[in-house]
């Protein structure tokens, strides 16, 4: 299987220099080999199980996280908010 | 518009559901609250958390799907949509791809007089992101998470809308279901509801479809409107100058009144859609499925329709009435009293009342007023115990105090005069004094009878009968 390792490190937002995309390419490919090594699953029909399925939650209030706790995993806040660099869409 | 082309339109339309928490964790969902203060761990998609579904959003979205007449999908799942953005914590969001609750509905709108109906693909339950609010004084963007995990319905529809107007005519008739089912808060400025449109253009009588340009930033229906009718043009004058439409994404400005290339196809996205390992299926059993569509109410296009026919009114009025659940509610349930012609009804809630509630940006429940009162006013009306100027003068009462009509009648001798020879005296009395008048009918402009009706109506200070009057003036004028 032909892996395009550019493309990959592009949709996962990973910054991989020159040098070192054959090695991940290699790793991906022995990856995407273990995966296929797998036994196949039936798909045919469909996607979802009936007999495996979960409960539903009511819709009730639980208290939430202290904004303070919360912003602690943050690098830069400001205002009560997280502080990120600039975007712009 | 050039007439040699067909407008395409496809809308996608975002709600988010007005339910108590939000769609995958036990915060409140709220507008307006202070930033970061609905926020857990599940929703900033911490590690080692795990979502769990509210039953209220799968509830909220089968009634919409019954409400636009979809196949509901009693055996579902979700999946991760994968994308980067700070609005996104876990960056990807939770929502359904290849088997949403509802498909292959339809939606019935009015344009015009016509009914035209509007394909629904389908409607799918997802996580609202959070918001980002772009401070230059900081240097940066500060993000507020509070909106994450807020349940949405996605309603996609199919490409069978056009002209702008029949985008405008679905997107007010989606507004007006939600609020009927009282399922979202469908406030356009809040945001609670988005759109996506999807436009393209294609030679008239052809029947293959164009290359679509799908616009962001669509932020309110008169936006949509005007949105849809800039890039048709955009893309007609592409055509006739030889050009080729590119499939892309275009942000609409509605400020400038123009749109913008934001991403071509080459950039699209790739989402890898893939179902969420920390979710299961869930099934909805079909018992519940139909004790849902035996609670949808009749639907605003239905109730324009049914005014139209059993109260032979007019389509302008019928949908005013029917536009809002409240006005509609209230107008019926004064029809129920059986005291009273629709006609008058619809004129008294449409005229009078509604200026009342423009003028106080408040919905008819929120008066006093009662339809009990409503309808025995204008009873007194219709039984010419008062006439219709008395009638105002009840109104400006029974708006704020629930009192009985006729005690307000009695209390403020409002009752009409019918007695011929009071009114005799009043007729002689107007006509004395207004000599030019009496002349001019005499002379042909017979149209001075309102005239004199009037002035004479001012005299028994709004009491006088006015059928009598006006036939009494020109009794006299004839006999003069």
């Amino acid at each position: 299987m032909e892996i395009d390792i550019k493309r990959l490190a592009k949709l996962a937002k990973l910054s991989i220099p020159e040098e070192k995309m054959e090695e991940f390419r290699k790793k991906m490919e022995d990856i995407i080999q273990m995966v296929e090594n797998l036994p196949d699953l039936d798909t045919e029909g469909s996607l979802v199980d009936p007999t495996d399925t979960m409960e539903l939650r009511k819709d009730e209030v639980q208290p939430s996280f202290p904004r303070d706790e919360m912003l602690m995993n943050a690098p830069y806040t400001a205002a009560g908010c997280i502080l990120i660099p600039k975007v712009v869409d | 518009m050039n007439s040699n082309y067909e407008i395409v339109v496809g809308l996608e339309v975002h709600a988010e559901l007005s339910t108590e928490t939000k769609i995958f964790c036990g915060c409140k969902n709220k507008f307006g609250s202070e930033v970061n203060t609905n926020v857990c761990p599940v929703c900033m998609g911490l590690p080692g958390t795990l979502p769990v579904l509210n039953e209220q959003v799968v509830e909220y979205a089968i009634k919409m799907g019954h409400a636009l007449n979809c196949k509901i999908n009693g055996t579902t799942k979700q999946d991760r949509k994968n994308y980067f953005y700070p609005d996104l914590p876990k960056s990807y969001q939770i929502s359904q791809f290849d088997i949403p609750l509802c498909e292959n509905g339809y939606l019935d709108v009015l344009v015009g007089d016509e009914v035209k109906r509007i394909g629904v693909t389908r409607i799918h339950i997802e996580e609202d992101a959070g918001k980002l609010i772009h401070d230059d004084k900081m240097g940066g963007t500060l993000a507020d998470y509070n909106r994450c995990g807020v349940p949405l319905i996605e309603i996609v529809s199919e490409p069978d809308i056009r002209s702008a107007d029949e985008a405008k005519a679905y997107l007010d008739t989606i507004h007006t279901t939600l609020l009927y089912l009282g399922i979202s808060d469908a406030k356009m400025q809040e945001g609670s509801v988005r759109c996506d449109v999807n436009v393209s253009v294609r030679p008239a009588g052809s029947t293959e479809f164009g290359t679509r340009v799908e616009m962001k930033n669509v932020n309110s229906f008169s936006a949509a409107h005007r949105a849809i009718t800039y890039e048709a043009a955009r893309q007609i004058k592409v055509l006739e100058e030889g050009g080729t439409i590119q499939q892309e994404t275009r942000r609409w400005d509605d400020v400038k009144g123009v749109n913008v290339l934001l991403r071509s196809k080459e950039d699209a996205q790739d989402y890898r859609y893939f179902p969420d390992p920390d979710l299961l299926t869930f099934t909805v059993a079909q018992e519940k499925i139909d004790a849902l569509k035996a609670e949808i109410p009749e639907l605003p296009v239905a109730k324009t329709m049914r005014y139209m026919a059993d109260y032979k009114l007019s389509r302008a009025d019928s949908e005013l009435l029917a536009l809002n659940k409240n006005t509609a509610a209230f107008f019926e349930a004064v029809l129920a009293t059986g005291k009273c012609e629709p006609k008058s009804v619809s004129n008294w809630i449409l005229g009078d009342i509604y200026k009342v509630l423009n003028e106080r940006r408040c919905e008819i429940t929120e008066l006093a007023l009662t339809p009990a009162n409503l309808a025995e006013m204008i009873s007194l009306i219709e039984k010419k115990t008062i006439s219709n100027a008395a009638g105002k003068t009840v109104l400006e009462v029974i708006l704020d105090t629930d009192k009985d009509p006729n005690e307000i009648v009695k209390e403020k001798g409002l009752a009409q005069v019918s007695d011929t020879g009071a009114l005799n005296a009043i007729v002689e009395k107007v006509l004395a004094n207004n000599e030019k008048a009496v002349a001019d009918f005499k002379n042909g402009k017979t149209n001075v009878v309102g005239f004199l009706v009037g002035q004479c109506m001012k005299e028994s200070r709004g009491k006088g009968n006015p059928a009598m009057l006006k036939e009494m003036v020109v009794a006299a004028i004839e006999k003069m």
